[in-house]
């Protein structure tokens, strides 16, 4: 394979402006890492799936985006004309990339200026498979091992994976899950190939979440329902009886509506609609009351 | 000033004229008129030669100046405020950098870690040496300097959200002139070494919501519940009136600038959290660069000189009430069954729809509230409704539908006493306990504890004085 990092990110209804600086901080974070390292041949390019059902970006915004990476990086704009979702998206852009590493971002996030330097170390280790950046200015509350960096799963808004490992993995499950849990997933069969996942402290990227005014996340009604059908999915298909038990039985009494339609949906799934069951000796997966891996606190 | 305010105090002034000195009114118009034309050499001598020779660079002045210190300690955490600053949805704004008593090696780290950022910010930011003064004089600087019509200071370890410029600049569209206060996160954060040889950040808590809370007047000049990154003051009050940082304190100089801004433009509530004040554990801050002994003097200076002031507080300027009935009550008098209410919501706020209450006799209690499944992402505890009570927590458990538990901190809650450990002092009436839940089916929540009514009253001067005879009397 190539040498070189492959950016790619998934746009659903994305403007021009809200893009525009997370194009202007991959330029830059490039050119800091081409300041600091000397190796040769190693190229950048950006491909950007376009998941909406109007085009976001018309020719003017890919010249403007063009001229921003200049002539050192590549660009590609993909205009995918249906919703894919997050795991279809990339794996889409991912099929043709022939290069040693690929990132994979939210169209929101903002690298910081040292952010390749910092994000390829790990990989001087070859037992990494992957590296996750630390998002800011709220950052993930799951526990990670501060001498080693080893976290047990990384979230999918900013991670470096190498590319033949992407590609052995058939990349992320999209076919069983549309949102959520499509990255544990993909962590945990990463894991189960022999590889680590590195969390880079060192890396902080900014991912535009806020809380409310009690320090708590606000869910949307998308994410309330699609995390319940996606926790139901992990922990079928990771062999979490207990989980999944415990999960049908609390959606099933919630007094919340779409906690009850997760339930009813996936109650109408066929066999043939569920995945194979992996890691039935429990090496991996992790289910700790709705958790995947400990956490440091609660958010 | 315009026509109609010179026209105002023309009026005011006539009519004045044969009052009384000892007047309330008269007395703050002569501390006012002391604080703006009397004796601020200091501020003519030093300040304003500089804010005259920006005067010429404010033809498209920005809406705000940040003013932020560094002593180029702490690279990692300067180089993510940058990063917080280069992702605001609101680019209207300048950064007055100002290095503050840097070595050469010092200068040119600060230097070239601004130059790795793109233009997008680097144009932005003016980068001011400073190799004298306070911990505050950089401040008096910074805004001298600036050049924008509201000015905030955000400091080299704090960070913002993206929306921090853009409320402020809403606010100011109507309320142009007054100070503004948006709500702050606070969270836990440690450093932690790596094999790069330089540090990385981590949080080691939850995010709290102790900042998140209107500006009071009254409680402000007990204690300062307002980080300086919640805030933005209007241009005019420093570099028109010459109010100014008081360079000879050296902590808590915010409050004290504040308080004296604030009493004199007014405040204007944003509510909302738009930044991040972070609590570092393990990292060089301002708690561990000053003694104790500084931080209480600093803390007595600024009193003084809030007894010394005539107050002016602007109509629902604080919404407390600061004596307690049960103040008054004889031993006979005092309530034989005390009610235990616990207050459940989403993110509606709390009602007494939503409430379970348990009546108890005063001491020790173990109260357990089945709840049945209904949801909350937060929990109020009403112990009682009179102050001058003493409330301890031994436990507070909460256990969801899903079998799942969950030990609350102390360190956790939120509350409108004075927290010691485990033990909560409440002075003023409608006690209040505040902690969150997982927002999921809840079974039921106890609390174990105990409850008493304070035999003496204890004159609340001021929180850090309640504090120390507190700490001494727990053991603790």
């Amino acid at each position: 394979m190539k040498k070189g990092i492959q950016i790619q990110m998934i746009l659903y209804n994305n403007t021009i402006k809200e893009i525009e600086k997370t194009i202007i901080s991959i330029s830059n974070a490039v050119r800091v890492y081409q300041n600091n390292e000397s190796e040769k041949g190693f190229a950048f390019s950006v491909v950007c799936g376009d998941s909406s059902k109007k085009k976001s970006l018309c020719c003017d915004d890919s010249l403007w985006i063009k001229k921003e990476l200049g002539n050192e990086i590549d660009f590609e704009y993909k205009f995918f004309d249906f919703n894919s979702g997050y795991g279809k998206g990339h794996n889409i852009l991912a099929k043709d990339c022939d290069v040693e590493y690929m990132l994979i971002i939210n169209p929101d996030v903002i690298l910081s200026p040292r952010f390749f330097v910092e994000m390829l170390e790990p990989f001087k280790d070859e037992k990494t498979g992957m590296v996750e950046a630390r998002q800011t200015p709220v950052e993930h509350q799951k526990e990670y091992d501060i001498d080693t960096m080893e976290t047990e799963w990384a979230t999918g808004a900013c991670i470096l994976v190498k590319t033949d490992i992407f590609h052995q993995l058939d990349g992320f499950d999209s076919e069983h899950f549309f949102m959520y849990c499509e990255d544990v997933d993909f962590s945990w069969r990463l894991r189960l190939l022999g590889y680590k996942i590195i969390y880079q402290p060192l890396a902080p990227v900014f991912h535009s979440k806020r809380l409310s005014d009690t320090g708590h996340w606000m869910p949307t009604d998308t994410e309330i329902y699609y995390s319940a059908v996606s926790s139901l999915m992990m922990a079928y298909k990771w062999s979490g009886d207990n989980e999944f038990n415990r999960l049908k039985e609390g959606y099933r009494n919630s007094e919340i509506e779409l906690h009850r339609k997760a339930i009813e949906y996936f109650d109408s799934l066929e066999e043939k609609d569920l995945p194979e069951k992996l890691d039935k000796e429990h090496k991996i997966a992790k289910f700790l009351n709705g958790y995947y891996t400990e956490n440091r606190y609660i958010l | 000033m315009n026509s109609d305010k010179s026209e105002m105090f023309d009026q005011l002034a006539k009519k004045l004229t044969n009052c009384p000195d000892a007047t309330s009114f008269i007395q703050y118009i002569d501390w006012l008129n002391n604080q703006l034309v009397g004796n601020n050499s200091e501020f003519e001598k030093k300040y304003k030669p500089i804010i005259d020779s920006e005067d010429k660079n404010k033809d498209k002045r920005p809406f705000l100046s940040i003013i932020t210190r560094t002593q180029g300690r702490r690279p990692e955490m300067l180089r993510e405020v940058f990063l917080t600053l280069m992702a605001q949805s609101d680019m209207d704004f300048e950064v007055v950098l100002i290095g503050h008593k840097l070595d050469d090696n010092q200068e040119k780290m600060v230097k070239n870690l601004l130059n790795e950022f793109p233009d997008i910010l680097t144009s932005r930011v003016r980068f001011i040496k400073l190799d004298y003064g306070s911990r505050t004089t950089p401040l008096n600087i910074g805004f001298a300097h600036a050049r924008g019509e509201y000015i905030a200071i955000l400091d080299d370890d704090d960070i913002v959200y993206s929306n921090w410029v853009e409320e402020f600049h809403n606010a100011a569209k109507e309320y142009m002139g007054q100070v503004l206060h948006a709500y702050v996160i606070t969270q836990e954060w440690i450093t932690i070494e790596t094999k790069r040889g330089y540090s990385a950040l981590r949080t080691s808590g939850a995010p709290m919501d102790l900042y998140c809370r209107k500006f009071d007047f009254i409680s402000q000049v007990d204690e300062n519940y307002c980080p300086p990154v919640g805030l933005a003051f209007p241009a005019y009050t420093f570099q028109k009136l010459g109010i100014i940082f008081d360079e000879h304190l050296s902590t808590r100089e915010d409050w004290d600038f504040l308080m004296r801004t604030a009493f004199f433009a007014g405040v204007h509530d944003i509510e909302v959290p738009t930044a991040m004040y972070r609590i570092w554990i393990n990292a060089e801050n301002s708690h561990t660069v000053h003694t104790e002994d500084i931080w209480a003097a600093n803390f007595e200076d600024i009193h003084n000189k809030l007894k010394s002031m005539p107050l002016l507080i602007p109509a629902g300027g604080s919404a407390l009430s600061v004596k307690s009935e049960s103040m008054n009550l004889t031993k006979e008098q005092e309530p034989i069954k005390i009610p235990y209410q616990l207050f459940y919501c989403g993110n509606e706020g709390f009602s007494e729809e939503q409430s379970v209450v348990v009546y108890k006799e005063k001491g020790a209690f173990d109260i357990k509230y089945k709840l049945d499944g209904k949801i909350a992402s937060k929990l109020r505890f009403d112990p009682g409704m009179k102050g001058k009570t003493l409330v301890s927590i031994d436990q507070m458990e909460i256990c969801y539908i899903d079998g799942c538990h969950e030990l609350v901190e102390c360190q956790s809650i939120k509350t409108n006493g004075e927290v010691f450990n485990c033990n909560i002092l409440f002075m003023k009436d409608d006690p209040q306990i505040v902690f969150k839940a997982l927002n999921k089916p809840i079974d039921y929540v106890r609390i174990i504890g105990g409850y008493n009514i304070l035999d003496c009253i204890v004159e609340m001067k001021n929180s850090s004085f309640v504090k120390k005879r507190f700490s001494r009397l727990f053991g603790r």
